[in-house]
């Protein structure tokens, strides 16, 4: 490590505007997730706040909130315990979605070797979020 | 005690989980998993499931601050995560064969040797030759980043190392319910070279996506339960953010010292919960 002086290099501070798009999708997608998460656990207390709290047993979360099309169902209906897991679905795409503006970035760029290794690690997120499971 | 009153424990709890995990680099899980367990009863399987959604709120909540202020190698962070990503979904595949407890320990043997060699004064960084830099060079890897009002340079070594360590990483992301960040930093720190606040700043990036590559399969297992993880994610998601407003006036010495406690301190609850059989 050298101190000072040296011109700041292309690889990390150079594309302003990506990293600018790169900031917002994930300060966006942490907004969203925690708007849902508040809203459903606000409910959730108002309902149940009051009953004794007892996780010493595991059930297992109930079938109606493990995928993606029964928390969106779930959510419709109203129930505040799907929009807490909407909540948590968001933030699990925050880092997807960021994955995902990278590549374009990379793209635009015409940076193939960054395109490559975006995608690369793209295909292995969306095969274990969607395929694996 | 009521579900209100755990919430609000547990919230806080939460908020300090995202606080040391945003600023060390290890994700938000750390605290989250002994706080439900030991003080509250709650199942080590739910337990596990909200640790692995804390890793990705304090991911989220503070990378945007720390790309923004120029400490994350984007580059970097993003070839690295490739190797995350893969190990996690090797880590899914080979589930079922290994036995989790003998993981946690050999992994809490790993850190804990590897976190106090690195408390030792630090040699001088051997220089990056022509073949230990030739990768980094040929992906510009290289960065600068601002510390103390300076700019400081800095060359990235060691690519394949680093790199076949993620590999593990990631499978033990998988493998136990962590974010793995402990290696990571250790990996960008110790083998490649990096300043230790871009190390951090690095694997904090490099986690939520590590993270959600393992987390499809314990919402699917039914692990995150919305009761138990809705204080989790917004406790932390504030902590993380405080976190990263103070990040940039902390010193490199400091951040390592509370990253060689947190350390210390998650390797022997590792320890612990694989010799009474609990990762299982």
């Amino acid at each position: 490590m050298t101190t000072a002086g040296t011109p700041q290099d292309g690889a990390v501070i150079a594309d302003q505007r990506m990293t600018t798009i790169l900031v917002s999708v994930l300060r966006i997608g942490a907004a969203l997730a925690a708007t849902a998460t508040v809203l459903g656990g606000l409910v959730l207390l108002w309902r149940h706040g009051g009953e004794p709290a007892d996780y010493h047993l595991f059930q297992g979360v109930q079938a109606g909130n493990r995928t993606v099309g029964d928390i969106l169902a779930g959510t419709l209906t109203g129930d505040p315990r799907s929009l807490v897991q909407l909540g948590i679905l968001l933030l699990i795409a925050t880092p997807v979605m960021r994955v995902m503006a990278s590549m374009v970035g990379f793209v635009i760029r015409r940076d193939w070797a960054f395109t490559f290794v975006t995608s690369l690690a793209l295909v292995g997120l969306l095969y274990g979020l969607l395929v694996a499971t | 005690m009521s579900v209100l009153f755990m919430t609000a424990v547990v919230g806080l709890g939460a908020f300090l989980a995202g606080l040391v995990g945003s600023l060390t680099g290890i994700g938000g899980g750390v605290v989250i998993v002994p706080l439900l367990t030991l003080v509250f009863g709650v199942d080590i399987r739910y337990a596990v499931g909200a640790s692995l959604i804390a890793v990705i709120a304090t991911s989220c909540g503070a990378a945007g601050t720390y790309v923004k202020g120029g400490f994350t190698n984007l580059r970097v962070g993003m070839l690295l995560e490739v190797g995350t990503v893969a190990g996690a979904l090797l880590g899914t595949a080979i589930a079922l064969m290994v036995s989790p407890n003998a993981i946690g320990i050999l992994f809490a043997v790993t850190v804990l040797f590897n976190s106090l060699q690195s408390l030792r004064p630090r040699l001088p960084d051997p220089p990056v030759t022509e073949a230990s830099g030739k990768i980094g060079r040929a992906l510009r890897l290289a960065g600068s980043y601002r510390d103390a009002g300076t700019v400081r340079h800095y060359e990235v070594r060691a690519v394949p190392l680093g790199f076949a360590i993620m590999l593990i990483a990631g499978a033990l992301s998988a493998l136990l319910g962590i974010g793995s960040g402990v290696m990571k930093v250790l990996a960008m720190d110790r083998a490649m070279g990096l300043p230790f606040k871009v190390s951090t700043a690095t694997s904090n990036f490099m986690l939520g996506v590590t993270a959600a590559a393992s987390a499809g399969i314990y919402l699917q297992r039914g692990y995150v339960d919305p009761a138990v993880t809705f204080p989790v994610v917004v406790g932390v998601l504030a902590g993380a953010r405080t976190g990263s407003r103070l990040f940039p006036g902390a010193s490199n010495r400091s951040l390592r010292t509370l990253f060689v406690a947190v350390v210390v301190a998650i390797a022997l609850q590792m320890l612990y919960r694989g010799l009474t059989g609990a990762l299982g």
